[in-house]
């Protein structure tokens, strides 16, 4: 079982808002977005999506509706709130400072 | 953050069916990706079985995501703690006995407590709606001989030089007859010296507020009415604004109405500055109460350093008044409710120790009860509960126990405020407006909480010890039990004494030699303004006795200026013509009464030498006296008083009065064991506008009451007569204070002893339960059944002595803080401590006995079979 831990599951949150910030989802193509984008460094099983998917959800961050998709099939497909959208423009942003400020660090010992 | 929690209480409301709805939503979906990712596979040339499964495994454990996903949906902890609570309820109601005595001894002391504080709330910590009440003090005069006085017009003038007040001012109240369109009213005037509204900073409602000429008491006479004046006697109608207000014989404007938010001086329905020729007495009177605001920066400590300065000064300029004379600064809050904080305080420590032994006793039936529950619990830990799952159930338990003793309590405290109201003395600010506010609910509520928390944590902590050695736990949790007994006995032992303290201050006071006799007496006032004619008081006093003289039945009538017990109305310093008193004697001030002859029968006073004088004539009369008994030993211990002259000191020309005879010694001070000195002059020889009539009479107040009605009231409508009263119910009225602390306190106490008894019964019960078998084998081996009683018994009253010995102790060292309400009664008083400790006994004895006599009662052979 792999349960991600606390830094990836922040960075998960991070990655499927990032993800719906472009257009609403569902769930497998969420998870298939996720693969093409990092495959090898989030090593996380696609049923560890969902918790997250309805975490965000209780936390209003998105929203969900059943629609119908091309090859006619229902799927719950997810959306940005507005909420959400500002989150990810909080998250986003402390994400590069933290980030640069780690990079800083790792430059710093190289030398 | 409040739209998500929102959100998930809505999740822990959503019914079941809800629910399932959304489980299956969540199966479609995971569905959905697990057919979408094999297709995906397939579409990559794995066959479609193959597919599948590499589909599930990319997923992982599908089950526990799941799990995850409904936990995200559930806020899991507090719908583990919604269980929990239905647990505990449920686990209440299925041991009713043990939830009604426990809800019902919870109730009780936080209701008690609740009700109590709502008085201590209103009367001690916000006894003044002003602004910045802080800074208000209240100004006292003191007289040579450190007696209280009231102050005048001249001496306030001084105070208000003083740098550190901002603004100082003076009153007096007066009631006056308004002849309003429902009939005559009497109104409560206070008549202020100096600009009160500087120094209370009074907002005004309506008009305007006194100008520098009117508060100098020059031009046409104008008032101010007050809010509950203005509602309750005008209608809050703005009419009256500027109209003309004639009450008695003068006519007053209505300038403006005072806010609604001013409650102090309390009782009173206008205000009008006081007149011309009063503000100018002279400095040797005495009927002023000073209030004054500090100025800004300005500590109470150096204002008072200033007046005493001040004080000096003066002695020094105005040496005829002003020697030896002081002034003390409290705050206003403080001296408001000066009377009343040491009873309230301590009538709210009972009740405190009501609540505090009550809580003693559930923990006791919680650990009775921790102990059947051994197996519950061990149940619950096997199938999987964790200690902190199961502790928390104690708690869940505790709170349902305390949130119905809460709510049940603040009900209590509804009724428990009603019955306060009734009953105390209306000295204490506030009363009427006393009721259960926020800060009220608030304490009852956090009270509970606390009793809940004491309540958890002990079978938690029971259960906890238990894990480890069952046989020393055992006889750790016995000795627990018994130490909650004993403090039990403890705190219900110190509020006996302090009950049986009261009480026996209160018989004391009750049976203290009264001087009078208050049998078939009857007595009613007649309050005039300071400015009424002497003449029309002269006539007033003489109108009303005679026609009561003339009513059948009557015995004796008479009109004096204070009811004996009910304080003096002046008092001095005399002098003896002839005669150089100890210097001792000639410093200390006597009380002076007037009262006409018929007085002395009506109250049943006896004249034990001379004769009584005669009665005052107009502006002249015999200069004639009559000394009380006390006082007669005092001047003239180895002489005969009769023939002697008297007179008030301090004047050039001293008026002479020649004592004609004594007269019985009466009560001088409720809480005062000595007897009046006191000198009786003719009435209408001092000017005194507040007539008190007593009456003597064959005939039933009733008959008294329409009599003073129908022909005096009647023919007398530009004057109010209070209505008529027995005099022991006037005289029951000053001791109202103590009578309703000991009435109070021994309720409590009795309260405290009752919750005592039943834990001392619970435990002796569950005793005997515990030793069923060893008492059958004793049975079995010949013991006498008596003797397995008196054991029981023994054993109890072995546990109560320990808690005895420790209240007792505590008892000795708490009630010297009692001192000064208790009246000729020691605080070491060994009747009270040996009656407590009797009662105390006597109940655990009681207690212990249908315990003892069921142990006695034990079939031999069925106890042998027991377990």
């Amino acid at each position: 079982m792999s349960k991600p831990s606390d830094l990836v599951q922040g960075t998960l949150n991070l990655l499927i808002l990032k993800i719906l910030a472009l257009e609403p989802q569902h769930g497998w193509a969420i998870s298939q977005r996720l693969r093409q984008i990092s495959s090898e460094v989030l090593q996380v099983s696609d049923g560890s999506l969902y918790p997250a998917l309805h975490k965000l959800e209780q936390e209003s961050l998105i929203k969900a509706d059943w629609q119908t998709t091309e090859n006619n099939r229902r799927a719950k497909f997810y959306s940005l709130t507005p909420t959400g959208k500002r989150a990810l423009a909080r998250e986003s942003q402390s994400w590069e400072r933290l980030s640069g400020a780690i990079s800083q660090i790792v430059r710093l010992t190289e030398i | 953050m409040f739209q998500k929690l929102s959100l998930r209480l809505r999740s822990l409301f959503r019914s079941p069916a809800v629910d399932r709805e959304l489980d299956q939503e969540l199966d479609n979906e995971i569905r959905y990706h697990l057919d979408m990712q094999t297709q995906d596979f397939v579409r990559r040339g794995i066959p479609e079985k193959q597919a599948a499964i590499l589909a599930r495994r990319q997923f992982g454990n599908a089950t526990l995501h799941k799990e995850e996903c409904r936990d995200a949906r559930h806020l899991a902890w507090l719908e583990n703690l919604v269980q929990d609570f239905r647990h505990g309820v449920r686990t209440l109601r299925r041991d009713p006995g043990f939830t009604i005595v426990s809800v019902l001894t919870l109730a009780l002391g936080i209701g008690a407590t609740s009700a109590l504080f709502s008085v201590l709330d209103a009367a001690l910590l916000h006894p003044l709606s002003v602004h910045e009440s802080a800074r208000l003090v209240w100004l006292q005069e003191f007289s040579p001989g450190h007696n209280e006085s009231g102050s005048n017009p001249a001496r306030l003038a001084d105070w208000q030089t003083a740098r550190s007040f901002s603004a100082a001012a003076g009153f007096y109240s007066e009631g006056l007859i308004w002849l309003s369109p429902h009939g005559p009213l009497q109104l409560q005037l206070l008549r202020t010296v100096g600009d009160m509204n500087a120094v209370l900073q009074a907002k005004i409602q309506l008009g305007r507020s006194f100008t520098a000429a009117e508060i100098r008491g020059e031009g046409q006479p104008v008032t101010l009415l007050t809010h509950s004046a203005f509602s309750r006697r005008f209608q809050s109608n703005p009419a009256i604004l500027n109209q003309i207000l004639r009450l008695d014989r003068t006519a007053y404007q209505v300038v403006g109405v005072l806010s609604s938010d001013l409650d102090y001086p309390e009782d009173i329905d206008l205000w009008s500055p006081s007149p011309r020729e009063i503000q100018q007495t002279s400095r040797a009177a005495g009927f002023l109460g000073i209030v004054a605001r500090l100025a800004p920066g300005v500590m109470l400590s150096q204002a008072q350093a200033e007046l005493d300065v001040l004080s000096a000064r003066l002695a020094n300029q105005f040496p005829a008044t002003d020697r030896d004379r002081s002034a003390a600064l409290t705050p206003l809050t403080t001296h408001v409710s000066e009377g009343v904080r040491k009873p309230l305080l301590l009538l709210f420590a009972a009740v405190a120790g009501v609540l505090l032994v009550g809580c003693l006793n559930i923990a006791g039936l919680l650990l009775a009860r921790g102990l059947a529950r051994r197996r519950e619990a061990a149940i619950r830990v096997s199938v999987g509960a964790g200690h902190a799952r199961l502790v928390r159930l104690f708690f869940a338990e505790s709170l349902s126990l305390a949130a119905a003793g809460c709510l049940l309590g603040l009900l209590l405290a509804v009724a428990g405020v009603a019955f306060l109201k009734a009953v105390l003395p209306s000295e204490v600010p506030h009363l009427a407006a006393i009721s259960l506010n926020l800060r009220v609910v608030l304490c009852g509520i956090g009270l509970s909480l606390l009793a809940a928390i004491v309540f958890g944590a002990l079978p938690a902590w029971q259960f906890a010890a238990g894990a480890q050695n069952p046989a020393l736990k055992r006889t750790r949790q016995s000795r627990l039990r018994s130490s909650l007994v004993i403090s039990e006995v403890a705190g219900s032992v110190v509020l006996l004494v302090v009950a049986a303290l009261l009480a026996a201050s209160f018989l004391k006071l009750r049976s203290q030699p009264a001087g009078f006799n208050s049998a078939n007496a009857y007595t009613f006032a007649l309050e005039l303004p300071w400015d009424t004619d002497a003449g029309i008081l002269d006539s007033a006093a003489q109108d009303t006795l005679s026609r009561l003289n003339a009513f059948p039945g009557v015995i004796s009538a008479g009109v004096v200026d204070r009811l004996p017990l009910h304080g003096g109305s002046q008092s001095n310093v005399f002098v003896v013509r002839g005669m150089t008193l100890p210097s001792s004697i000639a410093q200390q001030e006597f009380g002076l009464r007037t009262a006409s002859p018929g007085f002395f029968a009506a109250a049943g006073i006896p004249l034990t030498a001379g004769s009584l004088y005669r009665d005052w004539q107009g502006s002249q009369g015999p200069r004639e006296a009559l000394i009380s008994q006390h006082l007669a030993t005092i001047l003239f211990p180895n002489e005969d008083p009769v023939g002697r002259e008297i007179a008030p000191a301090g004047k050039k020309e001293p008026h002479w009065f020649r004592i004609v005879g004594v007269v019985g010694s009466v009560a001088s001070h409720p809480t005062d064991s000595e007897p009046a000195a006191e000198i009786y002059i003719p009435w209408g020889a001092t000017y005194w506008p507040l007539l008190n009539f007593v009456v003597r009479t064959t005939r039933p107040l009733a008959d008294v009451s329409r009599f003073v009605h129908e022909q005096i009231q009647q023919n007398n409508t530009s004057q109010i007569y209070s209505p008529v009263a027995t005099l022991s119910e006037r005289i029951a009225e000053t001791r109202s204070t103590p009578r309703t602390a000991a009435l109070l306190v021994s309720g409590f106490a009795l309260v405290a002893l009752a919750l005592a008894a039943l834990g001392i019964f619970g435990l002796m019960a569950h005793e005997t339960a515990r030793r069923t078998q060893e008492i059958g084998v004793r049975l079995a081996l010949g013991a006498e059944p008596e003797s397995i009683a008196f054991d029981a018994v023994w054993r109890a009253v072995k546990l109560v002595a320990v808690g005895l010995v420790l209240g007792l102790a505590a008892a000795w060292y708490a009630s010297v803080l009692l001192q000064s309400l208790l009246f000729e009664v020691a605080p070491h008083d060994a009747y009270s401590y040996a009656a407590a400790a009797a009662v105390l006994l006597l109940a655990a004895v009681i207690a212990s006995l249908v315990p003892a006599l069921r142990a006695a009662r034990i079939n031999p052979i069925q106890a042998l079979r027991h377990e």
